[in-house]
């Protein structure tokens, strides 16, 4: 753990564990084929489909007033992570436990009904993104405004370039705070400038309540805006420490051979 | 061994607790959806809301012209029979063709925020019953002028609407989530209205069917969530439009057992597969 000021439990995950029935498509040769049946016979003949172990007994919390920086190469499992504990799957009692309410983003650039226009779709994201907050309409118009996107409110939102499209998701989402905010590679649209300020926007909605949980493959970024790291490697959660140890540790995984640390042990920053 | 993941839910929850929505807040989001996609559809298009009537009425006077006027089917009032059965018909399977695809389709927008999957499906269904309550009202102004069709029937609509709608979304939550892990279903689907229209009473009346082949009608759910309206002619007049109601709302409700069983089994592995 790091050593920020510890204070209510907001997330728990408890021997949370992910596994896929993947589909596979291979184009074996025959000879290939021939060589498995004789391999092993039984296996060939009864095809036991092949098992994806996505997330693998990960256990960890995340308290008020953390920025979790969530590190790894890409397949090993971030997404699926934040998926599960945005409620997108239903892993069991107790598994993972939240206190409060989550919000997440995991495309930036996808307009709920891109014929419609940024205005419109605006007001249909905010409808998902926050569907007990009563002031909606002061809530959009106040996204809307930071979004900085003018007179191209009022057209397509398949018009949009895709900093466009970031620039009104991430104005949403970030326009009130939250118990639990999860953003998965979401700045990657954005431009810079766009980049910066909403980073701030994030920070400052996290100093009033509630945790982050930030995606990047951008060490520097996360470096910048969190104060806690988590490093996934394969499916297990490798390292859970501070932003300059992970920062450090994430440089030195060799994605040539996925995700192996060179020379570092696991846990070794926690 | 870690204890695995789908091992633990084996057989989970079916209800509306994945992601975590309200009852209120689905309601809300599908009626917003509703209303976005009802905008979208006709936003583009030079007669707007005028396609929504002509495709059923055109459909409508091909089959009068073929069924009534060139084979003369021994029915009484063939014209309203027909738009009773035909308009209910429409609905039902225009929603099954287009949301068999809802969840692969729409596979992005699912993945990208935490929408609960019925939202979209809901909105689809629920775009196509206010198309099809608009159509069927407009069309039922010349069969009440025209005809001798009692206006007053009309009141005990919303009791038939009721059990269509939801026998559809359930038939449709079916044949989508089956087709995440069947591509097939969406091209069986397309081939199987065809066939289900023959089969189906709908330009026909069941009194013409041979007693070897009434079990036909009487295995297929969509006749007898059509069939109350088939019967709105005569709800107050002591017809069987109470009891065929009664077995509208039965079907239904089997129909959502099943649909929601279904959905309960795999609604976990939806994410992966879309």
């Amino acid at each position: 753990m790091n050593s920020t000021s510890i204070s209510k439990v907001i997330l728990e995950v408890k021997k949370l564990n992910l596994v896929f029935y993947p589909q596979t498509y291979r184009n074996d040769s025959l000879r290939d084929q021939f060589v498995r049946a004789t391999q092993n016979p039984l296996k060939f003949l009864l095809k036991e489909p092949e098992r994806l172990h996505v997330l693998k007994n990960l256990e960890f919390s995340i308290s008020q007033g953390e920025r979790v920086g969530l590190l790894g190469l890409n397949g090993v499992g971030k997404t699926s992570l934040c998926r599960a504990i945005a409620g997108f799957y239903n892993p069991g009692p107790n598994i993972v436990k939240v206190e409060g309410k989550v919000r997440a983003i995991f495309d930036t650039t996808m307009g709920i009904y891109p014929e419609l226009t940024g205005r419109e779709n605006a007001e249909l994201l905010a409808e998902f993104m926050y569907p007990d907050v009563v002031d909606r309409a002061e809530l959009i118009a106040e996204a809307l405004e930071f979004s900085e996107l003018g007179p191209f409110l009022d057209t397509p939102f398949k018009n949009y370039s895709n900093g466009m499209q970031a620039r009104l998701c991430l104005s949403l989402v970030s326009a009130r705070p939250t118990d639990l905010l999860i953003l998965d590679e979401v700045f990657e649209g954005a431009d810079l400038f766009f980049k910066q300020t909403i980073s701030q926007r994030v920070l400052k909605m996290i100093h009033e309540s509630g945790a982050v949980i930030f995606v990047s493959h951008d060490p520097a970024q996360v470096k910048e805006v969190c104060n806690r790291v988590l490093i996934l490697n394969q499916g297990e959660l490798v390292f859970d420490g501070s932003p300059s140890a992970g920062y450090e540790l994430y440089k030195k995984m060799d994605p040539q051979s996925a995700g192996q640390f060179q020379g570092l042990s696991k846990n070794s920053g926690s | 061994m870690p204890r695995l993941y789908f091992a633990s839910i084996k057989g989970g929850k079916a209800t509306m607790s994945l992601l975590h929505l309200s009852q209120r807040s689905f309601v809300s989001q599908a009626w917003a959806l509703t209303l976005a996609s009802l905008k979208t559809r006709y936003r583009n298009t030079v007669s707007g809301f005028l396609w929504v009537l002509l495709s059923p009425l055109l459909q409508y006077g091909a089959q009068a012209y073929a069924f009534y006027f060139i084979l003369k089917l021994p029915v009484d009032n063939y014209p309203v029979f027909l738009l009773l059965g035909l308009i209910p018909w429409i609905f039902i399977i225009s929603s099954l063709e287009m949301s068999t695809g809802s969840f692969t389709n729409q596979g992005r927008l699912l993945k990208s925020f935490p929408i609960h999957p019925w939202v979209p499906l809901m909105a689809q269904i629920a775009d196509n019953l206010i198309n099809f309550a608009v159509v069927f009202l407009v069309l039922m102004i010349p069969v009440i002028i025209l005809t001798s069709f009692q206006a007053i029937s009309l009141l005990v609509l919303p009791l038939a609407l009721l059990p269509i709608f939801v026998g559809t979304f359930s038939l449709s939550l079916l044949l989508s989530t089956l087709n995440v892990f069947f591509r097939d279903t969406r091209f069986i689907v397309s081939f199987s209205t065809s066939i289900l229209f023959f089969l189906t009473p709908v330009f026909y009346p069941e009194s013409i069917i041979p007693e070897d082949f009434r079990w036909v009608p009487a295995v297929n759910p969509v006749y007898y969530l059509i069939r109350p309206f088939r019967e709105l002619e005569t709800a107050f007049e002591g017809s069987q439009f109470w009891i065929h109601l009664g077995e509208a709302y039965l079907v239904a409700l089997g129909l959502m057992i099943w649909a929601i069983w279904y959905w309960g089994r795999k609604k976990n592995e939806l994410y992966f597969n879309i």
